[in-house]
């Protein structure tokens, strides 16, 4: 090292070693092995739950999908042979793409106006005003709804005749002639959408409200007193802030609704004319109304693959936000 | 995969069916503590209307035949029947007495669930005895079931609504047609139907398809684009078009039963329903024939014994089939539901002029509205899709009845390809 003041060079001050640390001392290792084995032992029961609840009918699906010839006994499948027969048959069929499709379409169809309704929510939530407090549980309500039940509710809201929806269009001058929402090709997916949305948002509204509550208070003083108006607060604060909340929020409810049954079976059972009929719809046709097993796993597994596909576009967020 | 795999499986898929069907029926598969043989009977029917006495009777009646053998008849809802019972199938946990709307059967059978019934019929009059339409239980010459209900559609009528349009009862498809224009507006309709996607979709376009002289299928051809089948998309289409928009059937009997629809056609099952109507309304509601050149008909239900039942509790479940296809059993099915019976050798006939009389003619009568070939029976839940998805089209699109009619021959074409 060459001193400043002199110009010489002396030797370097001895400093720590670096040769390898010295391991942990018997005593401790023999500890952390205990703790281990004991982090094990509690961790035990959940992942045999999760073996028997997830891995083990996920290996009798593949399998399934594997089987060729007709499916008559789920517990004797000795009598149908492995093929890739299944899987030709679905990505062969021009039906596939239609049903990715409209699923597709019936996702971005919830997601996007129920992530608006939500994010609007949360900010007005997020505000002080008389009777907060009161409207804040009402609407988070159709969260605690249970699908079926909101699917029932609105089977008889859109219902063609005596529906309250044609009654008031009608009373407004927007329909001459009653609309059969759910029974008509041209308007069944949006009224099935329709109610979902309803049911999805609350879900925006509590991550989102959450989020916007954990933002400082100063930030918003500082901006203000900087001149910056209320959408530029928007840009530079509100949304950095809750972006990543929102991109999980969003990945979640994508692969909830993708794979969503319980609104668009009980409204309209995939019809009219196939045109409500997402993978979640035709796959449980193929399964319990044409017995076809080896063809509705097959197709549980691509809609599988899709869903994977929607978590790993949004991985980085998700990792993210849980790491 | 390992040849210890379908052990494994058989323990998982067992044991999830086991709890399910434990908690629907309880102990029912055991011997009780008394050691009687339990047989496990599930029905849409053990609830329902007019059939739910004779079940119950005739359960009793078995009982007490058989000492030491109880039947535990228990209710599943109508709209998921077949689909449970498939998972159940499957899953290999099947009831010992099989009750299937008829409809059904041929897919059951196909998949190799049901017993074939032929040596056990061989010893009896049944198979002799009984309506032509018990063709339809046979695949392969052997008869895996028996038919408890076939029928031929009726006409039913708010008589008062015609009337207050001018119009007498119907009694050609003309005739319906102009009726049901002309009582339609002011939020009462002239015809009703099923008009969101259904499997009643297919029965009600077939009923109107047969009943003018045309057919869907012509033994294993497809016959969606003859002239007299599109005569009758036309009337079908027409009639429905004065119909509530949207509605399943358990909602057009209703809107019936309150005055707010003046026809529909029916199977005599429906007759007993009319009693719940609203006492104004009670007096005007009549049943007469369907207003077609051919009585529309089909099978309704039918009884069978699960493949690889148990050979007691198959011979238990024989014996009940055997009862409750028995004259005695026969006369008080007749009489206690109002519905015309399979057996056509029974000495008492209904009083002419009545309603029974005209039911039990429909049905010696009737054309089946379903298909005659094995292979078109097994796929029936896939071309009742094809044909509901047309009777969308036809309710609900703007394309010629012709265009619509070329689709469904090309898909019907399709579904029944080998």
């Amino acid at each position: 090292m060459t001193s400043p003041a002199t110009g010489t060079t002396t030797a370097d001050p001895p400093g720590p070693s670096t040769g390898p640390a010295p391991g942990p001392r018997p005593l401790q290792r023999r500890a952390q092995r205990r703790r281990r084995l004991f982090a094990y032992g509690t961790l035990a029961p959940t992942l045999l739950v999760v073996a028997v609840l997830m891995a083990y009918p996920l290996y009798v699906a593949l399998d399934l999908s594997l089987r060729g010839g007709q499916i008559s006994d789920l517990l004797d499948l000795s009598g149908n042979p492995y093929t890739l027969g299944n899987y030709a048959e679905v990505l062969s069929s021009s039906g596939l793409l239609a049903d990715v499709v409209r699923s597709v379409v019936y996702t971005l169809g919830v997601v996007v106006p129920a992530f608006a309704i939500g994010l609007g929510l949360a900010l007005l939530l997020n505000r002080a005003f008389p009777g907060r407090r009161i409207i804040r549980p009402l609407v988070l309500l159709p969260w605690a709804v249970p699908g079926v039940v909101v699917a029932a509710a609105f089977s008889w809201m859109l219902d063609s005749s005596y529906g309250v929806v044609n009654y008031l269009l009608r009373t407004v001058g927007l329909i001459d002639e009653n609309v059969a929402w759910l029974a008509d090709s041209r308007t069944a997916l949006a009224a099935v959408i329709v109610p979902t949305v309803w049911k999805y948002y609350p879900f925006f509204t509590l991550i989102l409200l959450a989020q916007l509550q954990s933002i400082p208070a100063e930030l918003y003083e500082a901006a203000r007193v900087d001149g910056a108006s209320p959408v530029r607060q928007f840009r530079h604060i509100t949304w950095p802030a809750i972006a990543g909340a929102s991109t999980l929020a969003v990945v979640i409810t994508a692969i909830g609704v993708f794979r969503e049954f319980d609104f668009i079976f009980p409204l309209t059972g995939g019809g009219p004319n196939e045109a409500t009929q997402t993978l979640a719809v035709r796959i449980y046709t193929e399964a319990f109304q044409y017995f076809e097993m080896g063809t509705a796993t097959a197709l549980g597994i691509v809609t599988m693959a899709i869903c994977g596909f929607f978590l790993l576009a949004g991985g980085r967020s998700i990792r993210r936000e849980f790491s | 995969m390992s040849a210890a795999a379908p052990t494994s499986r058989r323990g998982f898929l067992g044991l999830a069916a086991a709890v399910a069907t434990a908690s629907l029926v309880g102990c029912g598969r055991q011997q009780t503590g008394t050691g009687d043989l339990v047989l496990e009977f599930p029905s849409w029917q053990a609830e329902e209307g007019s059939f739910a006495p004779w079940w119950r009777e005739l359960v009793a009646a078995y009982e007490q035949r058989n000492p030491g053998i109880r039947i535990n008849l228990y209710p599943m809802p109508f709209d998921s029947y077949a689909d449970q019972l498939t998972i159940r199938f499957a899953a290999n946990q099947r009831p010992d007495i099989l009750h299937l709307p008829a409809r059904n059967a041929a897919e059951f059978a196909g998949r190799g669930w049901l017993e074939s019934l032929q040596t056990r019929l061989d010893g009896t009059d049944i198979v002799s005895s009984w309506t032509p339409l018990q063709e339809e239980m046979a695949s392969d010459g052997d008869h895996y079931g028996v038919l408890l209900l076939g029928y031929g559609y009726s006409l039913y009528c708010n008589e008062s609504l015609l009337r207050a349009a001018g119009h007498p009862v119907p009694r050609t498809t003309d005739e319906l047609l102009a009726a049901a224009e002309a009582v339609t507006g002011g939020g009462v309709y002239g015809f009703g139907a099923t008009t969101t996607q259904n499997p009643d979709n297919y029965t009600e376009l077939a009923a109107f398809v047969v009943g003018t002289g045309g057919s869907l299928f012509d033994g294993d051809r497809v016959t969606a684009t003859t002239p007299e089948t599109i005569r009758g998309l036309d009337a079908y289409r027409r009639a429905v078009a004065q119909a509530p928009r949207g509605i399943q059937s358990q909602q057009r009997n209703e809107l019936f039963l309150t005055g707010k629809i003046a026809m529909l056609l029916e199977g005599p099952f429906f007759a007993s329903e009319l009693e719940a109507a609203d006492e104004r309304i009670r007096p005007a509601l009549t049943v007469a024939r369907a207003p077609f050149a051919r009585t529309p008909g089909g099978t309704s239900n039918s009884i069978h014994i699960p493949e690889g039942t148990d050979p007691r509790r198959a011979d238990a479940a024989w014996e009940f089939i055997r009862l409750a296809c028995s004259p005695q059993w026969q006369h008080r099915y007749r009489e206690l539901t109002g519905n015309p019976i399979p057996r056509r050798n029974l000495d008492d006939e209904p009083a002419a002029g009545s309603e029974l009389a005209l039911v039990q003619q429909l049905a010696d009568e009737a054309t089946s509205i379903f298909p005659d070939s094995e292979a078109q029976r097994e796929r029936f839940g896939r071309i009742s899709d094809i044909v509901a998805a047309a009777a969308v089209s036809l309710i609900t699109g703007r394309e010629p009845t012709t265009a619509i009619a070329d689709t469904l021959q090309d898909q019907l074409e399709e579904a029944v390809s080998p």
